[in-house]
């Protein structure tokens, strides 16, 4: 069962490759959220595959898949569904909006307004939309894969830190290297078609692998490092908002699946350490007291220097 | 006889102090370089991570032990890495995933410890 964990991952990372040039390690996080039973959001310029990249990831683990472009005018009712009226039994009937999937690629996140976000956002936490008293179990597995580009000012919202926390890792997509870059348009000369992607994990494989991710060990000492982490940012003076409880169960989820992933029933420091900057960084905001004084002051930055300093169990 | 009784005496006190030197001399020498192959792993994890940030100041109080053994490879390539990475696993295991403790001795591993007490890297 262990085994099947590393045979997931070169499958998946393989068959995403196809299409996807460069992407391995950020489909292996999306691929550590899906069994930690997390959110993704996808964060990058335009035109560097968000999109692409979380096509081919839903089509190769094999789960319904679908897609909402955000927008301003958007309404809550577009996603999450609503009643309407049944002309034939006279009745309202509950028709499902887009939230009803396995796989939830909801495109420029951050376009659509407040309102539309947060009914979007608690569904992810609730695994449930209730409207008018009318409570619908949204299928699971369930992941959100949200994409937004961070450049765009004009007509966006951008999302607010009770939301970002939902959200169990951030992936940023920055641009490939030349080599990276030179391969994806040699490949483009071609026909790159996401009709190539197959599907390569099974419903039974992924049923295991979310079991298997369950019996992975962590271990006391283990999760007292995570919470020391936790405390440091949260005490931290130049860090103005520190990681949540939700974060850290977050993280230690994350490197459950990690773990599963690489082949181990146990959890080491390093796959916290690993996972520190794609599930705590988009969740710390670094004090505006501090970012005055040093220019170069990033939660990134902070959030290293503060593990060098915690001793992990040995 | 008193000559002959002076010299058996002289021998014995010169053979005695021979013994005794090269018996403290062999004690000192296995206290500053003791031989590979000594200690059980645990004892060997226990004596690396006492000796490591001593030698190797690059390595953050945070380190963890796969961060220590590649900053090691990079230094001494030539150590049996094979063995270095599965008592590495072994020892996760037992540490981190409630295994069995790691029996019996590593080489290579002791090799590791005393070139770092050696400060050899």
């Amino acid at each position: 069962v262990i085994g099947l964990g590393a045979s997931i991952r070169e499958s998946v990372v393989g068959e995403v490759g196809k299409v996807v040039v460069g992407r391995e390690r950020e489909t292996e996080l999306m691929l550590a959220a899906l069994l930690a039973k997390g959110h993704v959001l996808l964060e990058g310029a335009p035109g560097v595959s968000k999109t692409l990249l979380a096509k081919a990831f839903s089509k190769c683990v094999g789960l319904d898949f679908r897609r909402v472009q955000f927008t301003p005018d958007m309404l809550p009712l577009d996603i999450l569904g609503g009643f309407v009226f049944n002309m034939k039994t006279r009745e309202f009937d509950f028709r499902k909006g887009a939230v009803f999937t396995n796989v939830l690629l909801a495109d420029e996140v951050n376009r659509a307004p407040p309102k539309v976000q947060s009914a979007l956002l608690e569904s992810m936490q609730e695994l449930q939309v209730t409207i008018e008293g009318h409570t619908e179990k949204i299928p699971e597995p369930f992941i959100v894969l949200a994409t937004q580009n961070p450049l765009e000012y004009q007509g966006v919202y951008p999302l607010p830190e009770g939301q970002l926390d939902r959200f169990m890792i951030k992936v940023d997509l920055g641009y490939p290297d030349p080599r990276t870059e030179a391969e994806i348009i040699r490949r483009n000369l071609t026909v790159m078609d996401l009709a190539d992607v197959r599907q390569v994990v099974s419903a039974s494989d992924l049923k295991t692998a979310f079991d298997g991710v369950a019996s992975v060990q962590v271990s006391d000492d283990l999760i007292a490092y995570v919470a020391e982490i936790g405390e440091k940012t949260r005490k931290d003076q130049r860090i103005g908002l520190g990681a949540s409880p939700r974060a850290l169960v977050q993280l230690v989820q994350a490197a459950r699946a990690k773990a599963y992933l690489d082949g181990r029933r146990y959890v080491i420091p390093d796959d916290i350490k690993v996972l520190l900057e794609p599930v705590l960084v988009h969740r710390i905001r670094v004090a505006r007291s501090a970012s005055l004084k040093e220019d170069d002051l990033s939660a990134s930055n902070l959030l290293a220097k503060i593990v060098e300093g915690v001793k992990p169990p040995r | 006889l008193v000559p002959s009784f002076t010299l058996t005496t002289d021998s014995l006190v010169i053979l005695n102090f021979a013994s005794f030197s090269t018996l403290a001399a062999g004690l000192l020498f296995r206290r500053l370089f003791p031989r590979p192959g000594r200690g059980d792993i645990v004892d060997e994890f226990t004596a690396l991570e006492l000796v490591a940030p001593k030698v190797l100041p690059s390595l953050a109080p945070g380190f963890t032990w796969r961060e220590l053994f590649l900053e090691v490879r990079r230094l001494r390539p030539e150590l049996g890495w094979v063995e270095l990475e599965t008592v590495l696993r072994r020892y996760e295991e037992y540490r981190y995933g409630n295994g069995e403790p790691p029996r019996g001795m590593s080489r290579e591993l002791s090799r590791m410890v005393s070139a770092l007490r050696r400060g050899r890297m």
